[in-house]
Parts: structure tokens; sequence; C-alpha cells
């Protein structure tokens, strides 16, 4: 037996099976190390799967082979005849069609492949079953043959897969008519959890078919444009009682009438997100009935049908919603509140209140464009604090929301939520001074005061997303310390931090201006910096101060020869320091003299309502120092990945 | 009535039955005994371990058993290990930081005995510290041997490189 051949047909282990001579290690027993497992990520995974033959088999079920298909023409980008081959054994595929290329023969020839590639895929794990497939009657016939000509002899080349296993994920996103390109993959979906839709074009998703479709799914996503161009029309399976639009014309009153819901089968979803679409509540409320496992709800932005008739209305009856979540005591984690424009704020308290009530509610977002700066306010001082994740959903074509009164309000929330640990506003703007504590973008500038303010209480913050606004008309050195003071703000303040994924005006990527203070962030996995409308453009030689490591002595020569230059800039910013320093002691002094029986000496210079161990390291926060101190850390530290 | 815990070295431990039926084994060979007062041997638990499993068994013992729910088919595995490691209390997190030999220990004796939650926070911790690692890593660190044939590991590896590079 070839070892490829017996690497591909192992023999399965079990703990019985194990040598009894000598101390057994746990992780020499199966079942431990499949337990072990189903705590690591698909990075590990990887790695565990390389240990040992034992690990490999245990590891082979889990590890999920990703195949991504881009419809534009970029440099490495794969064309489509090179990506479909990889089907087989693929457990995850996305497709990013082009918009552009709608309607055109050339897609449609594309959408005829994908299809033929499924339904191949399909066929195969059939005829392993022992069911015989006939697929002459498909009327797509001749496409499929032309299709498979394509890759059949490009896969004898790949040979038999390692990692076999059927799709899982589907994620498909473009310009698509939806009703038309998804209905015909449907019947080769039935092993899929995982659904990911999102179409900025006018299309149906007809759920009926769907949910019968793919009866294993347990995560569906359905994301249209803010005008809620994606209808799911009604009925959307057997359990619906909702009649065909047209035909209704009564809302009934959910959570009384639905008798025949019982009889049907439960659905297995945990996560169901409705961006911006049009549906019917009653529906969705049917929906709720048979899914008892649902742990993610949101409804984003609901454009709820009146039956009947094409109009649509923004209102959501919430507070009906809500009853029914409770009535079916569903193990909500996170929920997703759209307050609309027109809703009093009683039914605001009501809804705060009852999401209070999930026991085991940790994530909730809400919708900004609808919620002026006073509501936001309300909103954010309502969140109960066992919410572990906030998300603020903006609308992304709307001018960045810079009403400084919203964004005190997120300062203030996360002054005061040691608890959360994730925080997604991508399109939230937060003002960059709120960072900058010790002055040093506008040193001069004396109105804008940071005294009553304090550093972020959430230490144990694991994902941060968000926009953070640059100053206006920069200058060079304003860009550069407006860097360090973000970067190392949130080094600092957010020790933690796993993801990282940050909008902002302007930035030096260069090495004063601060991103190797990121280096500090020891559990950091993901990392995005996005530059938006900037005045200053960035270059892509900005980053040569990293460290390659094949060449990494004489790039950190290189780099270590730079911070020699930094020697008279260095002088002049102690110079400056020490004169802050000395004008805000005096100023204190004078403030003690005036207040002496009033303030007891509170008001410290570094007194930001944080440990003393954090307030030292950010007393260099801004700095060019800084940065040399980090680049001296990571020159030295052996521990440093 | 105390129940007596005989280690491999023959070291008792005197426990209250409530702490002992956290190991599901010992519930079983407890009600099974009846109203014997001979001390129960693990000849497979050194002292140390012993006392170890019992410092978490009283610690726990007020803890509904059913409480543990099988979060692996909800959550993926990201949101799992950061799902639980936030759960994991202060204590626990504080009583699983051992060196690597006593761990494997402890994990061997939870799944001997059947505690669950010993068992959830010892893998977790050995999955803890496979995070990060390259496979040469981890076989120094746990001491494996390497058993695949030649060209096996390369095949594998370039599997991984197909997956990663579509």
């Amino acid at each position: 037996m070839s070892p490829a051949h017996k690497i591909l047909n192992p023999t399965r282990q079990h703990s019985r099976d194990t040598a009894p001579t000598g101390p057994i290690s746990p992780l020499a027993i199966p079942e431990i190390l499949e337990h072990i497992f189903s705590y690591c990520g698909e990075i590990t995974l990887r790695s565990a799967s390389c240990v040992c033959q034992q690990w490999f088999i245990i590891c082979r079920g889990r590890l999920v082979r990703e195949l991504t298909y881009e419809d534009f023409r970029r440099p490495g980008n794969k064309r489509l005849s090179n990506v479909l081959p990889k089907l087989q054994g693929a457990g995850r595929f996305r497709w990013f069609a082009n918009e552009s290329h709608r309607g055109k023969e050339k897609d449609a020839s594309k959408w005829r492949m994908l299809i033929a590639a499924f339904q191949e895929n399909h066929e195969r794990y059939l005829q392993s079953q022992g069911v015989v497939v006939n697929t002459d009657q498909r009327w797509w016939k001749k496409a499929i043959r032309n299709a498979r000509d394509v890759w059949r002899g490009r896969r004898r080349r790949h040979g038999p897969l390692l990692f076999d296993a059927r799709l899982q994920e589907l994620e498909i996103s473009g310009g698509i008519f939806l009703e038309t390109r998804l209905t015909p993959l449907l019947p080769y979906l039935q092993s899929l959890r995982v659904l990911r839709l999102r179409s900025p074009k006018w299309s149906s998703v007809f759920m009926d078919q769907l949910l019968q479709s793919c009866p294993e799914l347990t995560h569906l996503h359905v994301e249209g444009l803010f005008d809620c161009n994606i209808c799911l029309p009604a009925p959307w399976g057997a359990f619906d009682t909702t009649p065909p639009r047209g035909q209704r014309k009564i809302a009934t009153e959910t959570g009384q009438d639905q008798g025949p819901h019982s009889q049907h089968s439960h659905l297995k979803l945990r996560s169901l997100v409705l961006h911006s679409l049009h549906l019917e509540q009653s529906s969705l409320e049917c929906l709720l009935t048979v899914a008892p496992h649902l742990e993610e709800l949101k409804i984003v932005n609901l454009n709820n049908i009146i039956a009947g008739s094409l109009q649509a209305s923004t209102f959501c009856d919430y507070e009906r919603l809500l009853r029914l979540l409770v009535q079916l005591n569903l193990p909500i984690r996170s929920f997703h509140f759209s307050p609309p424009m027109l809703v009093k704020k009683s039914t605001e308290d009501k809804v705060i209140n009852t999401i209070s009530m999930f026991p085991l509610q940790t994530e909730f977002s809400f919708w900004v464009p609808h919620v002026h700066s006073l509501r936001m306010i309300h909103l954010l001082n309502s969140i109960p604090n066992n919410v572990t994740t906030l998300e603020l959903e903006v609308r992304e074509r709307l001018p960045i929301c810079t009403y400084y009164a919203m964004q005190d309000s997120l300062d203030a929330y996360l002054s005061e939520s040691p608890q959360l640990m994730h925080l997604r506003a991508p399109y939230f703007s937060y003002f960059y001074r709120y960072l900058d504590i010790h002055h040093r973008i506008h040193p001069k500038d004396t109105s804008w005061t940071t005294s009553q303010r304090q550093v972020w209480a959430c230490r144990n913050l694991r994902t941060l997303c968000l926009t953070i606004s640059a100053p206006e008309f920069p200058f060079d050195d304003q860009v550069n310390t407006f860097g360090r003071v973000m970067f190392g703000y949130i080094t600092r303040v957010c020790p933690r931090l796993q993801d990282l994924e940050i909008r902002t005006s302007s930035v030096n990527l260069g090495l004063n201006g601060g991103l190797c203070l990121l280096a500090g962030l020891q559990d950091l996995e993901t990392l995005r910096i996005e530059v938006i409308a900037s005045c200053r453009v960035v270059e892509p030689w900005e980053l040569g101060w990293m460290a390659d490591p094949k060449s990494s002595a004489f790039q950190r020569s290189k780099r270590q020869r730079a911070v020699y230059g930094w020697d008279e800039e260095l002088e002049l910013e102690a110079q400056v320091v020490e004169e802050q320093a000395q004008k805000r002691q005096l100023q204190q002094q004078q403030q003690q003299q005036q207040h002496c029986y009033h303030h007891q000496g509170d008001a410290m210079i570094w007194d930001f309502g944080c440990d003393e161990k954090l307030a030292s390291d950010l007393r260099h926060l801004g700095l060019l120092c800084d940065v040399k101190s980090m680049l001296y850390y990571m020159d030295t530290t052996t521990e440093f990945r | 009535m105390p129940i007596i815990l005989q280690a491999y070295d023959d070291k008792e431990f005197k426990v209250d039955k409530q702490t002992a039926e956290r190991s599901l084994v010992l519930k079983s060979m407890i009600e099974r005994a009846g109203d014997s007062i001979a001390p129960i041997p693990l000849p497979k638990l050194s002292s140390l371990v012993l006392e170890k499993v019992i410092m978490f068994c009283k610690h726990h013992k007020a803890d509904q058993v059913d409480k543990s729910k099988d979060y692996e088919d909800i959550l993926g595995p990201r949101k799992m290990r950061n799902g639980l490691i936030r759960d994991m209390d202060e204590w626990d997190k504080e009583f699983i930081k051992v060196d690597k030999d006593l761990l494997m220990d402890i994990v061997m004796a939870a799944n001997f005995l059947d505690i669950k939650n010993l068992l959830d926070i010892g893998c977790l911790a050995i999955a803890y510290m496979l995070t990060g690692k390259t496979p040469e890593e981890i076989r120094a660190t746990f001491g494996i041997p390497k058993d695949f044939a030649p060209g096996e590991e390369e095949r594998i590896e370039q599997e991984h490189a197909w997956a990663l590079r579509p």
C-alpha cells in the first residue's frame, strides 16, 4: 500500500486501540483529542493536522476548505475554469459576481458552469451513497456537458483529495437577480449549513423553496440595500399561515392561532440575519415558532409589506415581535433593534426592557441613521450591562455621522462599560480628540478639554471596528502625531484585541506614523486599515520599516539608522513635553490654591479614571519616544511574534 | 458519611458525598457500595493529581450537573474559544494554570473519573497551548513522534496550500 493510499484510507482509532505500555498521554486518546480540537481555530487545526497520523485523521473532518471566485479582472484573480475543478472537496464557496457582466452571455455561461459543477458534485455524492442518477433529463444537459469537458481533464491532475467534504457554506454577493440565479442551484445544496446572499438588485428570494431545499441550514443571512430591494414573499413554508400576497386583507395577531406549526418539523436555524428587505412580519413570526434553536435574530431596516398592496411601511411592531420571542422562550443571544422614525419613546423603553430580560442575550446592535443624537444617547445609556457585543449599523452611503453628541455618548459608553468585548461600528465616526488625552495633536488649542474624560474601560476588548476621524487639513507632523496617538491609545487601552479594523481619513503608515505601536497587541489576528477620502496619498513604501524575515538583519539596521536621525526631534519633543508639564503643574497649583478645601488634589495629571500602570503606559502617548521604545522592544525581545 | 479515596501512593483523602458525586464514575461506585466505608482505590491517580481533582470538585459541588451544555454545535470554533474563555470563571482560570505534565494528568483523571466540567477546562487549556504553534513546535512541546511515511507530510501541506490559495 502506497503512503498516499494509506493516508487516504486510514483505519479509525479508538482509545482501546492504544498500546497499554507506559504512561498514556491524553493526547493519544482520540476522544480527548476530538474534544481539544473542538476548541481550536482553523489555523491551529492546520498545524495540528501535520503533527502525526492520528492527529491528521482526527483534524481531517474539522478542516473546511475555502474556495473563492471573484468575477473581476484583477491580478491574482483566477479564471472560473481553474476554480470550479476544486469545488469537489471544498466546504466553503464564495462567489463575488460582477455587476457589469449582468445579462451578458458571458455571465450566463459562467452561471451554467457553476450549476454544472454543483450538479456534478451532488451526483458524485449520491453515487457514493449508492443512488443511480440520470442526468439526461436535465434541461441544461448540453451546457453541463460542455462545462464538464473544460475541467474534467484538469481535475485528474489534482488526484484524490485528502480533505473531502460536502459543501457546507455558500456566499453569493454582487449584482445578481437572486430568483433566477439561486433557484437552479437549490436542488444541489442539501448539505448547506450557512448561506449568505447579498445583492444590490431588485429581486426575490422564495423562502419556502430555500428552506425546503436546505434542511440543514443553521445560518441564513440575506442582505439588500438601504431601499429594501430584496423581497421575501409569503408564504415561507408549510408552517406559514400567512396567505400569499394579494389574498390577505387583515393582518392576524400571531401567537394565538398557530395550530399547524406545532405539527411541522422544527428548523435547525441558529442565526437569521435579514438586512434591508421587504417581508411580512407575520411570516417571520411563523418562522420563529418553528426555529427553537434560534440564537441570533437581526432584522435590520425591515420594510413590512402591507398585505394586498405594493405599499410598504418601515413600521415593524417590535412589541409584538418581542412578546412572541418571550413567549417562545428562544435562546436568543444576539438581537438587533432598528428603531423606526416614528416610534414612541415609551415603546423604545419597552423594547430595551424586554431585551434585558433575555437571559442569554450578550449581543446587541441598532441602526443609527434613524436615530437622532438624543435618542442615540438614550439607547446607549439604557443598554443592559450583560451586553458584551455592541454593533452600530450606520447606512453606508450616508455621510459619516459627525454629530458630536452621538460621539460623546459613545465615548461615555466606552468609558463606563468594562464588560464590552466586541465593538463593531465601521461607519460610525469617532472624534480623534477623545483619544488625544495629552493634547499632543493641537498643543496650543485650549478650547478642547479632556480633564473630565476617562480612558475607555473596556480593557478586554477583542474586536474593534470603528471610523476614527483625523484632523482636517493637517500638517505632516499632525498626521504623524495623530497616528501615534491613535495606535498608541488602542494598543495600551485594549491590549487583548484580536480583530482591529480602522477607517480614517488620513494616516501615515511610516515609522514615525506609529503603526509599529500595534506590535504591542500580542493576540492580534486581523488588521485592516482603510484610508477614506484622504488629502494625503498613502504610499506602499511607507511600510518599508517592517522587517522581512528573509532579510531582517538588514531591514533592522536600516530601521535603526532611521531612528538615529530622530535625535533632534526627540530633544525638541522632550522640551515641549517638559514645558507642557510645568504649565499644567502651575495650573494645578493655582487651582488647588483657589479651591483647596473643595478639591483634595484629585485632579492629578494622569487621572483619567484608569489604574496607575495604564496611566504610566499612556504617559508618552503620541510622542516619538514612544515609537522608539516600541522599536527597541521589537528588536530585543525574544517573545515577540 | 465521608467517602475515602485512596490514591496510587496509598494516601487517603476524605471527601463528602456531594463532592465525590461530581464524578459520574465515583457516583456509580458509591451507589453500588451502599453503606460500606471501605476506601475507594484509584490506582491510576497520584496523590498530587487527586488532590487537585478534589479541590475542583469541592469548589463546584453546588453546581448543577446538567448545567453544562454542548456549545460546540451552536458556536463556531472561534466564537467557542472567545466565548468559553470569557465564560470560564476566575477561579477556574487560576486552577488550570499548572505546568504541562500536571495538566495532562488532570485531563486524564477527568476523563477517567468522568468529570465533564474539568475535562472541558483542561481541554481548553491544551487547545490554548496549541494556538500559534507550528507542527514542529507542537511535537517538541508534547513529545509526539512524527510517524508520517516519506512524502505524506508534504502531501498534507500541499493540500493546505491548495486551500489557502484557490
